[in-house]
């Protein structure tokens, strides 16, 4: 079979569905530091679904906050304009995608490892004094790649799928052998076509680091998806934690009782975030 | 909560005083009513049956037995997952912590 070309990626990317306006506004605001606030909380508020969802997540154990959040501005002045917009960006994302026909690509099982990742990302990044919400995001969207490899081809994706259940095969083996590139590569593609800034791009691709900020970025997000297989958050039948590059597991340093507090907080976060997002159902 | 614990979807009416909420309560605006954890009272479920709620996500203990069962399953799945990964030495250190963790948390 013969591989895919830059070409073919770029097709899949487009036949993608789109994003809504504001989360691109949003995305594109990611590495802005004067950003508005104020206009932005108000374009929100206008989708009233995404409003919503929002809301049900900075009153969940998420935050754990006493008071009720009520509406975005308000959320914005508690919990800061960056939290919240790691909360919208996950909920249009997990919501953009949710009707989207891929194959046998399971969506529940998808999403649900992906904010689990993102829920651990967030936590490890808490222990590390690192950047909680682009953690958040960067654990989130570490995947995606799966989507567009699926969507370029949902035949090709099934036999991934049959190789890895069939020969226990590593997933990213598995692509590269199907498709000549694995979803890393994929989902370098599509962060880069929604705009996304370098920083969170680069966490897709660790080993190959600029800065010690990236670095620890990558390694966050590596680490990350280990925890999410190995707390069996997704819960699928061939599930399988992949191997921690030992570089990245020694550069963040986690002594046992912060991988218990991690795993704790993980595990208390994801049902909830997961029955709120939409991603429900048996994997 | 101890993750042994089964949470239950009951209708409001069969609701009764003392259970824990195993999920937020939200009214039709996102507005969280009742926070997960929180233990039902008879002046809280009939606040949250004038809120327009039916269902609510609860909390069920389990028997001893059933626990052992449970954390004997948990722990053969533990291996499975880490079936292809404990030659590297950080997936070895990372599945230890996870015994300690389920056996902690479940016991």
């Amino acid at each position: 079979m013969s591989g895919l070309t830059e070409q073919d990626i770029a097709g899949a990317v487009l036949r993608l569905p789109a994003l809504p306006n504001i989360v691109l506004e949003l995305i594109h605001a990611l590495d802005d530091k004067d950003v508005d606030t104020h206009t932005l909380a108000q374009k929100i508020s206008y989708d009233q679904t995404l409003t919503a969802k929002v809301l049900r997540l900075a009153n969940s154990s998420f935050y754990g906050m006493q008071s009720k959040i009520g509406s975005i501005p308000h959320a914005i002045t508690v919990l800061g304009f960056n939290s919240v917009r790691s909360l919208v960006l996950a909920a249009a994302v997990v919501d953009t995608f949710a009707d989207h026909a891929s194959g046998d690509l399971d969506h529940a099982h998808f999403w649900k490892h992906a904010i689990g990742t993102a829920l651990c990302a967030k936590a490890i990044a808490a222990h590390r004094s690192a950047n909680q919400d682009q953690s958040f995001i960067a654990g989130l969207l570490h995947n995606i790649g799966r989507l567009v490899l699926a969507t370029c081809s949902p035949l090709r994706y099934r036999d991934v799928l049959q190789r890895c259940a069939q020969h226990d095969e590593d997933l990213l083996a598995a692509e590269t052998h199907v498709f000549g590139i694995d979803h890393k590569a994929a989902g370098k593609a599509v962060l880069e076509y929604w705009k996304f800034p370098a920083t969170i791009i680069g966490t897709l691709v660790s080993g190959q680091v600029a800065s010690p900020a990236q670095g620890d970025a990558a390694a966050i997000a590596a680490v990350a998806d280990a925890i999410a297989y190995a707390l069996d958050l997704s819960g699928g039948q061939y599930d399988r934690v992949p191997s921690i590059p030992a570089p990245d597991w020694d550069r963040l340093a986690l002594n046992e009782a912060a991988l218990q507090e991690i795993f704790a907080t993980t595990e208390t976060q994801f049902e909830e975030a997961c029955a709120i997002l939409g991603a429900t159902g048996k994997a | 909560m101890v993750s042994t614990d089964i949470f239950l979807e009951i209708d409001l009416e069969d609701a009764a005083p003392g259970m824990t909420l195993a999920q937020a309560v939200f009214d039709e605006a996102g507005v969280c009513l009742m926070a997960s954890g929180s233990v039902l009272s008879d002046k809280s479920i009939q606040a949250l049956k004038k809120r327009g709620t039916h269902v609510v996500q609860i909390v069920a203990p389990v028997s001893d037995e059933k626990r052992e069962a449970v954390l004997a399953a948990s722990l053969a799945r533990l291996d499975e997952l880490f079936m292809h990964s404990k030659d590297s030495l950080p997936n070895r250190k990372l599945f230890e912590s996870l015994l300690r963790y389920r056996r902690e948390t479940m016991s």
